[in-house]
């Protein structure tokens, strides 16, 4: 079976807006499946994904994300984004929006009825069809930017902070779409959700204020956040964070 | 290349942006276009030596005029002027009334309020309106919707309350013997200026001097052609921020950019702006052209008479002079939008401009040496110099500092471009 991990590897990377550096990362090598990437507003998560992505030049250093045979993946190729408020335009219909996507990424406006139709099927966007952009929740937004994210068949699918928002049920849904895709591919997803992330997350990484402190497995992680030493009980993800913060404060 | 072509015509294809970026756009530059063109024509009409067509064109207007069809429903002349000297009722002086039935005012009367209407002498006013009214009342109070007040140091002012009214006291422009002054009034300036022959202002930075008697010919042309550039430009910067506005406020932006990539991206967005910028000019330029020749004359092109690379060179520096400009403006504007003084930076090269004009036009009035220097420096600064370069065909720029101009200015936009093109990525949320 393939290996289908990527990783994340920044070297003396430092990304700025004008001259506020909101990432300062000296060396970073994580190796995953799903990625979580945590931490508080302003701690750096979406500056990540942006750079990741492209939109944002780093100011010096180097960002690159690779397959399991070292080669770099490419944003328009490899990856698929899904942002927080999801995205469809406010002033036509979600299956307009879908032509549209199909007809820029695969050149077939009907890509979403045969090939794409599984994750049409999968998100529940059928009843949205006739819905236009400003009639959608901003559940039922994310829903269709997320369909047509898989549509896209990418290497790696970026989240921000896709559980934000939603009840139990959806975030089940959500929590089980990502089970059942992470067979075909790597997952990065930015989040406050700490219990969503300690289930799905084979990696974390926690950034503070536009630095790394820490990355590594759930347990890792839980265990430097917390400051435990082997032997004591294990915490959680959310306790440890919140041990972590308090520590901080202090 | 082909995936941005792909990319631009799928963008093209959401109603929203076909219609605000070209539709819209498209039908207002026209609008705009046929208003530039009109103004020439009525500017021209204005500074024309001969006398205008429609004063021509009606040989007697006592006997027909068309402002009297549109009030009055016939071009005919009016029957003999009624006057009605109001009489004030003798209990308090104060409430007045017409001197008979005949005389109840009319909308399209007209009124002469002075302070004693029993002995106002109103003949002069009886010439102007005689064939054109039919009641002129002499009164204190009354009011039809053309009154003539005259104050008792005998100074007139007048009241209209409806456009029609304007006719009327219009109307005393159009009588034969005015007319007649009228047309000779011009021909006799005319005259003058003829037996001038062509005028030329030689200055020390001017070979052959300006051709004054050109300008009605060579201004037209220039400030159309300014108008068009202007036009472009203003739809080609808006272009981006069209687009960039509608994605960003739907925000499918950042997923699109990442889908596509950047580079495509961008390719789309040039490629719907010179869309946009090209579709004006196929429209508007043969409209201009065709307009300008109808309503000034073949005339009005021979600035074209002017070397063909030497026009070319003129028109590159005022793309590049208006661009940089604006371009100044709005990065400016985008980037501290948030500061009390975005307007300051908006109105900034403007304001620079306005002060490069007024220094640049004041060193004509010495005609020596060290003020043509000072004109040719000015002409090659960047925004400074705008005024110049704008007039360049008419004031007969020379080559050097236009050429000037124009590097520096390409130079400075390619670096303000570049300059903030990483700061715009930064911010495509913001933008």
């Amino acid at each position: 079976m393939k290996d289908i991990r990527v990783s994340l590897e920044a070297h003396s990377l430092s990304v700025r807006y004008s001259n506020l550096v909101a990432l300062e990362i000296p060396q970073l090598l994580a190796r995953g499946q799903v990625i979580a990437v945590l931490g508080h507003n302003g701690a750096g998560k979406s500056t990540l994904i942006k750079a990741l992505l492209g939109l944002l030049v780093p100011h010096s250093g180097s960002l690159e994300i690779k397959d399991s045979d070292g080669a770099c993946l490419r944003a328009e190729e490899d990856m698929a984004f899904c942002p927080e408020s999801g995205a469809v335009f406010a002033d036509i219909t979600v299956e307009a929006y879908l032509r549209l996507w199909c007809r820029i990424k695969h050149d077939d406006p009907q890509y979403y009825t045969e090939a794409g139709a599984h994750y049409v099927e999968r998100l529940s966007i059928e009843p949205l069809l006739r819905k236009r952009g400003r009639e959608l929740s901003k559940g039922q937004r994310r829903r269709v930017q997320t369909a047509l994210g898989f549509m896209s068949d990418p290497r790696l699918f970026l989240f921000d902070e896709p559980f934000d928002g939603l009840d139990v049920q959806r975030t089940n849904d959500l929590m089980e779409i990502v089970e059942e895709e992470r067979t075909k591919r790597a997952f990065l997803i930015s989040s406050h959700r700490m219990d969503v992330m300690e289930r799905l997350a084979d990696l974390v990484i926690v950034l503070r204020n536009g630095s790394v402190a820490s990355v590594g497995s759930v347990s890792k992680v839980c265990s430097e956040l917390a400051n435990i030493t082997s032997g004591e009980a294990r915490l959680s993800l959310t306790d440890a964070m919140r041990v972590h913060l308090q520590a901080m404060r202090e | 290349m082909r995936k941005a072509i792909h990319l631009t015509l799928s963008l093209i294809r959401i109603p929203h942006l076909a219609v605000s970026l070209f539709l819209f756009p498209l039908l207002i530059s026209l609008g705009l276009v046929v208003i530039q063109l009109v103004v020439t024509g009525v500017l021209l009409k204005a500074s024309s030596l001969e006398a205008p067509q429609s004063l021509l064109a009606n040989q007697h207007p006592d006997e027909s005029s068309l402002l009297r069809r549109i009030l009055y429903g016939s071009p005919e002349p009016r029957p003999a002027l009624r006057i009605c000297r109001w009489i004030s009722a003798a209990q308090d002086g104060a409430h007045e009334d017409p001197p008979n039935t005949d005389c109840a005012p009319d909308r399209l009367d007209v009124a002469l309020r002075v302070v004693d209407p029993g002995t106002f002498d109103p003949s002069r006013y009886v010439e102007l309106f005689s064939g054109q009214v039919d009641r002129l009342h002499v009164c204190k109070s009354c009011q039809p919707d053309a009154v003539i007040t005259i104050d008792s140091a005998g100074r007139p002012r007048s009241e209209v309350y409806s456009v029609y009214a304007l006719g009327v006291l219009s109307l005393a422009y159009s009588k034969g013997e005015v007319r007649d002054q009228r047309i000779q009034l011009r021909r006799n300036i005319g005259d003058i200026t003829k037996s001038f022959g062509e005028l030329h202002l030689h200055l020390p930075d001017v070979e052959g001097g300006i051709g004054i008697s050109q300008l009605r010919s060579s201004v037209p042309f220039t400030l159309n052609v300014g108008f068009l550039v202007l036009i472009a430009l203003w739809l080609a910067l808006r272009a981006h921020r069209k687009v960039l506005d509608y994605f960003s406020h739907n925000n499918v932006l950042l997923p699109l950019v990442a889908a596509c990539g950047k580079g495509r991206f961008y390719a789309a967005l040039w490629m719907l702006t010179v869309l946009r910028v090209g579709s004006f000019l196929l429209a508007s330029v043969p409209m201009v052209f065709f307009g300008l020749q109808d309503i000034a004359g073949p005339d009005v092109f021979r600035v074209l008479e002017m070397p063909v690379w030497w026009l070319l060179i003129w028109t590159a520096a005022l793309v590049l002079a208006f661009g940089l400009a604006t371009v100044v403006a709005s990065i400016a504007e985008l980037k501290h939008r948030h500061s009390v003084l975005s307007l300051c930076y908006k109105v900034m090269p403007i304001l620079v401009a306005l002060i490069g004009t007024i220094v640049w036009g004041g060193s004509f009035v010495l005609p020596t040496e060290s003020m043509a220097t000072l004109r040719v420096w000015l002409s090659a600064i960047p925004i400074v110099g705008m005024t110049p370069i704008f007039l360049a065909p008419i004031i007969k720029l020379p080559l050097v500092p236009l050429l000037v101009h124009m590097v520096v200015c390409f130079a400075l936009l390619r670096w303000a471009l570049w300059h903030n093109a990483q700061w715009f990525a930064a911010h495509l949320e913001e933008v």
